[in-house]
């Protein structure tokens, strides 16, 4: 049935084909992230939100008590053939959420005049072109400002391996049984207060990083190595400085990735960090002290039953430093989701942190945090966004050791409650 | 696992009926996909819904007696393809299908299909026929692409097709959609990006190194349809497509109404001139009165000359 044209009818629509087929590209691609609400707790007083001192994170359903949000615009700007260049921009913001007018301006995010608490902060600025290196097809080189394979556990926010901030790179490029991706980037550290030549100037610390991704280990697994080499870059003053101590770091990351998994998958990250880089992810601190570092992180998302998924982690993190500072944590958490129909879900989530100083002699402190969330949401799955969600929140903690709430609630106090009303939305 | 990417049905609770088109989404918010609540794909599997159109009964022998609904320039709504819809023998093989009739004195317009996917899906053909039933377009694999969800769209196959109505009187204006699949398409699967590797890339983190998801492609589906007619200013201001010829190329033939039938009185007045132009010997005459006559419908008058002609 298909209409045979005369040859001479397609020439000025093939014309108009390719200027079709250019326009998508055209387009600009519009990214973000966002959560706000509004939350009390019980007793009074603003919404809490409970975090073990020490802890890396917190589980974070039903337990934020913020406005955090991303804005980011991209375009790929030019394309030919198989070459293209494209740029990518976010801003982010944030603030308590205690106002309709909360100035982004102020110097401090967290300022106490309720007025004047917001922050914005400029996370990506960066070029990627593709396939520009002739001797490495495939590949991207980069630069400028980036989120960087940011490694993260949804549940609880947790990033555990992220060198994020400016830099530049070569990404994608194809060994045959990995693909390689070098990295450069840059985080700086406060003012260097040491009392010495180097008093008031910034230092300005470097991360090397080398991965080898994609590597196939066995049926829908798949392995991530990761070596991230840091190092402080010193200005001739800074060396001058007689109380400077050069803290470099390495940090080792394998990750394996199954497929496949109970309906879902599974993340399984083990770390090794050494010195400088233990305080951060991936970056390097010249404030730290010596020592080593080992973490696990275990996650994933399975589908019980059609109508349940559950999310779950598993982290422990050994710090052994030589000031005798350091800390092991532990942390579990699950959330599992009950599917109702395709809009209405009921999540639960139950988290477990405990953090064992090193010290002889300090308390081990723990937190356990219980929410059940009821959640309307753009669709079934996990993932679904964007979601409205009723939560309420109860969290227990040992009151003589410390206070696990952010606010509203006494010093000396066991538990808290809260309640309140969430949106998310990721595009 | 099962279902990961399904969406609100809310559309189709609000317009459960077929064609009950619902006009409340203001146009300028719906032409921006993410912002547009997308159906949920049909939940159907795949042996079944086989099974189901090998046994459909054929509606219909030809194309023009395929049952057309009228829409509206306004419609948005849900086109439910299953095995309640009528089912037809196309070249490109048996399928169910929807049919309709475009709204014929609007504005030029748009028309976005987006067919649900989810475990399953149904990869669309669309055919656009002319007033006169003649095929105009026919859209297939090439012409729908995967878009995958984002914001409140779901994941699907997705094609915008313009329809135009710079001249309504012009006899090639398309004037009918029908939506179906084939066989080629039905051969076929779409991947479907694994939801956690959607969020890893919204919140610029690394994907989790997963396989994709499969959507089979079956003949059973749900489209979303909307129509989105040209502004008020906005046609004339933008578009000329200047005239060519009076159409008689890729089939556009003017639709002839039957003349009416011509009385015996007229047909005998004829007959009589053409008789008396003869005995005039005027047969530049004669002939002009059968030209006449074949204006007028009567078709007889030129034989009847001849013939006459010939005789003598």
């Amino acid at each position: 049935m298909n209409t045979k044209k005369p040859a001479f009818l397609l020439k000025p629509s093939a014309a108009l084909a390719a200027l079709l087929v250019a326009a998508p590209a055209m387009a600009v691609d519009f990214h973000g992230y966002m959560r706000s609400g509004i939350g009390a707790t019980g007793g009074g007083g603003d919404q809490a939100c409970f975090q073990a001192k020490g802890a890396g994170a917190k589980y974070r359903l039903g337990n934020e008590c913020e406005t955090y949000a991303e804005v980011g615009l991209g375009q790929e700007l030019w394309k030919e053939g198989d070459q293209s260049f494209y740029v990518d921009s976010m801003i982010a913001y944030k603030s308590n959420q205690a106002n309709d007018w909360e100035a982004t301006d102020s110097k401090n995010g967290n300022s106490d005049n309720p007025y004047e608490n917001g922050t914005s902060s400029i996370r990506q600025f960066n070029v990627q072109g593709k396939n520009v290196l002739s001797m490495l097809p495939g590949a991207t080189l980069w630069a400028g400002k980036r989120y960087y394979k940011r490694h993260d556990v949804h549940i609880n926010d947790y990033y555990y391996w992220d060198v994020s901030g400016p830099g530049a790179g070569i990404e994608d490029i194809d060994l045959g049984f990995a693909k390689a991706h070098v990295a450069w980037m840059r985080n700086t550290d406060g003012n260097w207060t040491y009392n010495g030549a180097g008093t008031g100037t910034n230092v300005a610390n470097d991360t090397f990083d080398f991965r080898l991704t994609d590597i196939n280990v066995n049926t829908d697994g798949k392995l991530e190595v990761g070596y991230d080499y840091g190092k402080a870059n010193l200005t001739d003053e800074q060396e001058k400085d007689p109380g400077y101590t050069d803290n470099k770091g390495h940090l080792v990351t394998l990750e394996h990735t199954q497929g496949n998994w109970f309906g879902g998958f599974n993340k399984l990250a083990l770390q090794y960090g050494t010195d400088g880089i233990i305080g951060s992810t991936g970056r390097n601190n010249t404030g730290n002290s010596d020592g080593k570092m080992i973490r696990l992180v275990n996650q994933g998302v399975i589908g019980l039953t059609d109508d349940i998924e559950m999310m779950y982690v598993q982290i422990y993190e050994d710090k052994d430093l030589d000031n005798n500072d350091g800390q092991e944590w532990l942390s579990l958490g699950v959330r599992p989701v009950y599917k109702w129909d395709n809009v209405m879900s009921t999540a639960f989530e139950f988290g477990y942190d405990q953090v064992d100083p090193q010290a002889d002699g300090k308390e081990t402190i723990d937190l356990k945090k219980f929410t059940i969330a009821q959640q309307w949401s753009a669709g079934r799955s996990f993932w679904a966004r964007p979601q409205i969600r009723v939560f309420a929140t109860y969290a227990m903690w040992d009151g003589d050791e410390y206070n696990a709430a952010s606010e509203s609630i006494e010093t000396g106090e066991d538990d808290g409650l809260t309640f309140g009303v969430q949106a998310e939305a990721w595009w | 696992m099962k279902q990961h990417f399904s969406r609100l049905p809310l559309l189709l609770a609000a317009c459960t009926a077929l064609l009950a088109g619902c006009a409340s989404e203001p146009t300028n918010l719906r032409q921006v996909d993410a912002f547009n609540k997308a159906p949920a794909p049909l939940a159907v599997s795949a042996q079944s819904a086989q099974d189901a159109l090998r046994a459909a009964s054929v509606c219909c022998d030809s194309l023009q007696s395929l049952p057309f609904t009228q829409i509206a320039p306004d419609f948005s709504g849900n086109v439910i393809i299953d095995r309640s819809a009528p089912a037809f023998n196309f070249d490109s093989g048996k399928s169910f299908f929807r049919a309709f009739a475009l709204p014929q004195n609007s504005r030029s317009f748009e028309i976005r299909l987006y067919s649900q996917a989810g475990d399953t899906v149904l990869a669309p053909n669309a055919m656009l026929l002319n007033g006169n039933l003649q095929i105009t377009r026919l859209l297939g694999k090439d012409d729908f692409q995967f878009v995958p969800a984002q914001g409140l769209k779901g994941d699907s196959l997705d094609a915008r097709l313009r329809v135009d109505r710079l001249y309504l009187d012009n006899a090639g204006n398309e004037a009918y959609l029908v939506l179906y699949t084939s066989d080629a398409q039905m051969a076929g699967k779409t991947i479907i990006e694994h939801p956690a590797k959607s969020y890893a890339k919204a919140r610029g983190t690394e994907p989790p190194n997963i396989a994709d998801l499969e959507a089979k492609h079956v003949p059973e589906g749900i489209i979303k349809m909307v129509v989105i007619e040209d502004k008020v200013a906005g046609q004339i201001a933008n578009t000329y497509v200047p005239p060519r010829s009076i159409g008689q190329e890729m089939g556009n033939t003017v639709p002839s109404l039957p003349p009416p039938p011509v009385q015996p009185e007229t047909k005998a007045f004829y007959r009589q001139a053409i008789d008396a132009a003869l005995a005039n010997r005027d047969l530049e005459k004669a002939l002009r009165l059968a030209d006449e006559a074949a204006r007028v419908g009567d078709d007889s008058a030129k034989p009847y000359l001849l013939e006459k002609v010939q005789i003598k």
